[in-house]
């Protein structure tokens, strides 16, 4: 590139801008507006966010004292009580899955959820997930501050379905080294 | 108005390296393809969910790929990935590459989840791969320059490779800028800084991931009643994020933010396990450094004698100039018909003891190329360059730089250099403005000593 060259430098002042600078101008107050127009959700009834455009509402909410939280929980035969890990409800990662959980529960569908995770777990045949029998799909209410005290128990808990777990005897999975589907 | 406009101009396309861009290029394209393939599981995955839960995000629409579809267009994003790295037929594989890292990105949100942290990615994708990030320290140039010195293409300065990397550091900072804007928005407004919040945002955080399995931090149950830390830290990461703008007003400022921020990212991994891959490896704020100083540091290294090298910068008329050993030399241009810069390089010459400054008129052949090499036009003498260690400076920044050198209590005078440019620029276009009115320019040259003739270009 040869910057020496006026005409093609665009080595001119603010008055006169060369053609490229003037795309390049143009270019980049397009790209500062629009990175910038989602500011507007904030004062909107009902805020919408997406990508890569977006109002980063995420740390802004207001958290109550009491917060819901849907999950699943698994029991074994002794009717003991296992939080099932996020893997088996879903696709993708832990926040991916816990708003696929979220927006299932929503829409009704807790059953859905509650038979992938029932024939996910059933092809479990060793470990800690192959002695799990049921599992229900749960909405718990709980109290924030008492949790980090130690008092982990559930204000309140609605289960949204339920299902058992079916294991096959011609399953062929046996490796259970790891926790994940 | 004109004065506002031209600070605009000046500061927007003020010319930068071929290869900082280059680098610039080098790094998001290698972050990209490494976290696609860390995550390729993942994506595939997600492609395969139940299409019930699809919701289209960006520039997505439509319905779900098909799922046995989707690993071809992953792996196309990746060769497309590798090619906007090595800077490969970037022409085409850049625009390639910004359209499917966005698209693919764009997809994997569709499934419920907007990943937050990967916005700059895309954005940043977006403006390398459509501007000429690949004139330098790419394939494209190794292939064109062949036969040529392989320093000539990185050495390249124009504006046409400063601009893309302002707006890189404008979409960076406006991103935080707007995350500041909906904390106040939202239901604490102001009161957010109490620091509740964060800690309430943390123990929900924690809470859930428990709930789905995931182990315990204890770390969060370990602060979790040190309130006042929450307090500094919401103070500390909303100064952060409101006055991230300030970042862009000076280059220093610029490196504390980007520190700063960075530094935030990891505080943010210690306490709540978030991972947010481009910030916690500090590719999204590369921009704001000049990264092609890496490629000088082998050279430094193998370097035996610096002045031989910083005399290979300088035009040929100075290098009969005698300079200590060891002693790097700067050119001070100035505008010879004018009075305030005849007595301000008298000033310098009778300061500077170790004579380290040269001078040249911006009128001389000397001063006219260097004008050209700055972009600016001939005629342009509102101005004072200084050429020192390869770089050139103008105005306030050429000004307080030379006082730097000088004997005495002068180099005190460089701490205005902490004063965002454009204020500083702004004094001094109101001094240019007005010096030929508030110091006669001399009838007559004044005569000089030998010994400070020779310090002058021919």
């Amino acid at each position: 590139m040869n910057d020496n060259d006026p005409k093609t430098s665009g080595g001119d002042g603010a008055s006169g801008l060369c053609r490229g600078k003037k795309l390049a101008a143009l270019a980049s107050l397009a790209m500062i507006g629009a990175v910038l127009w989602p500011l507007q959700e904030n004062w909107r009834k009902n805020p919408r966010d997406s990508f890569p455009l977006s109002y980063y509402p995420m740390f802004s909410s207001k958290r109550k004292p009491i917060e819901s939280f849907n999950y699943v929980v698994g029991h074994d035969a002794k009717g003991k009580r296992h939080l099932v890990r996020h893997s088996f409800a879903g696709n993708g990662g832990l926040n991916s899955v816990r708003r696929q959980i979220n927006k299932m529960v929503k829409e009704k569908r807790a059953d859905d959820i509650a038979e992938l995770v029932a024939e996910r777990l059933a092809e479990r045949e060793s470990g800690k997930w192959s002695r799990i029998v049921k599992v229900d799909v749960v909405t718990g209410r709980y109290a924030v501050d008492d949790y980090f005290h130690g008092r982990k128990e559930p204000v309140s808990e609605k289960i949204r379905a339920s299902r058992p777990v079916e294991r096959s005897k011609k399953s062929t999975h046996e490796d259970d080294k790891s926790d994940d589907p | 108005m004109k004065t506002i406009n031209q600070t605009i101009h000046d500061y927007w396309f003020e010319p930068a390296p071929a290869a900082r861009l280059g680098i610039l290029r080098i790094l998001v394209g290698a972050f990209a393809v490494w976290y696609l393939f860390i995550e390729q599981d993942i994506f595939i995955r997600v492609a395969n969910t139940d299409p019930r839960l699809f919701a289209p995000v960006g520039i997505v629409f439509g319905d779900p790929v098909k799922p046995e579809f989707f690993p071809w267009l992953y792996r196309g994003t990746i060769i497309a990935a590798l090619c906007f790295t090595l800077g490969l037929f970037h022409r085409v594989t850049g625009p390639v590459f910004s359209v499917s890292i966005l698209w693919m990105l764009c997809y994997q949100d569709s499934w419920s989840m907007i990943y937050h942290s990967m916005n700059l990615v895309a954005l940043h994708g977006i403006i390398l791969g459509f501007t000429r990030s690949a004139d330098a320290l790419s394939l494209d140039s190794f292939l064109r320059n062949t036969g040529k010195s392989p320093g000539e293409a990185t050495e390249q300065t124009s504006w046409r490779y400063g601009w893309p990397i302002r707006l890189m550091c404008a979409l960076t900072v406006s991103t935080y800028f707007i995350t500041a804007v909906a904390k106040l928005a939202g239901p604490l407004g102001i009161g957010w800084v109490s620091g509740r919040a964060l800690r309430s945002q943390m123990a929900v955080d924690q809470l859930r991931k428990e709930l789905l399995g995931v182990a315990p931090n204890p770390l969060s149950y370990a602060i979790y009643d040190w309130l006042p830390m929450f307090t500094v830290l919401a103070i500390g990461s909303f100064i952060m994020e409101f006055f991230a703008p300030v970042a862009l007003l000076n280059r220093r400022l610029g490196y504390i933010w980007a520190v700063n921020t960075f530094m935030m990212h990891w505080g943010i991994l210690l306490v709540m396990r978030i991972t947010f891959e481009y910030q916690l490896t500090g590719m999204i704020f590369a921009s704001f450094f000049p990264l092609e100083r890496v490629l000088e540091l082998p050279r430094r290294l193998l370097r035996r004698r610096p002045a031989a090298v910083a005399d290979a910068a300088l035009p040929e008329s100075a290098a009969g100039l005698a300079t200590p050993e060891g002693v790097p030399r700067a050119t001070l241009y100035y505008d010879g018909e004018c009075g305030l810069c005849d007595r301000f390089v008298q000033f310098v010459l009778r300061h500077d003891r170790s004579e380290y400054f040269q001078f040249g008129t911006l009128q001389s052949e000397a001063g006219r190329e260097q004008l050209a090499r700055l972009g600016l036009p001939e005629n342009e003498l509102r101005t004072v360059v200084l050429v020192e260690g390869g770089r050139a400076y103008m105005r306030s920044s050429a000004t307080l730089r030379v006082c730097r050198r000088l004997a005495g209590l002068w180099p005190l005078l460089y701490a205005f250099i902490v004063i965002p440019k454009p204020w500083r620029d702004g004094a001094y276009a109101l001094v240019v403005r007005n010096r030929k009115r508030w110091v006669k320019t001399p009838a007559a040259c004044p005569v000089m000593p030998a010994e400070w003739r020779r310090r002058f270009l021919a």
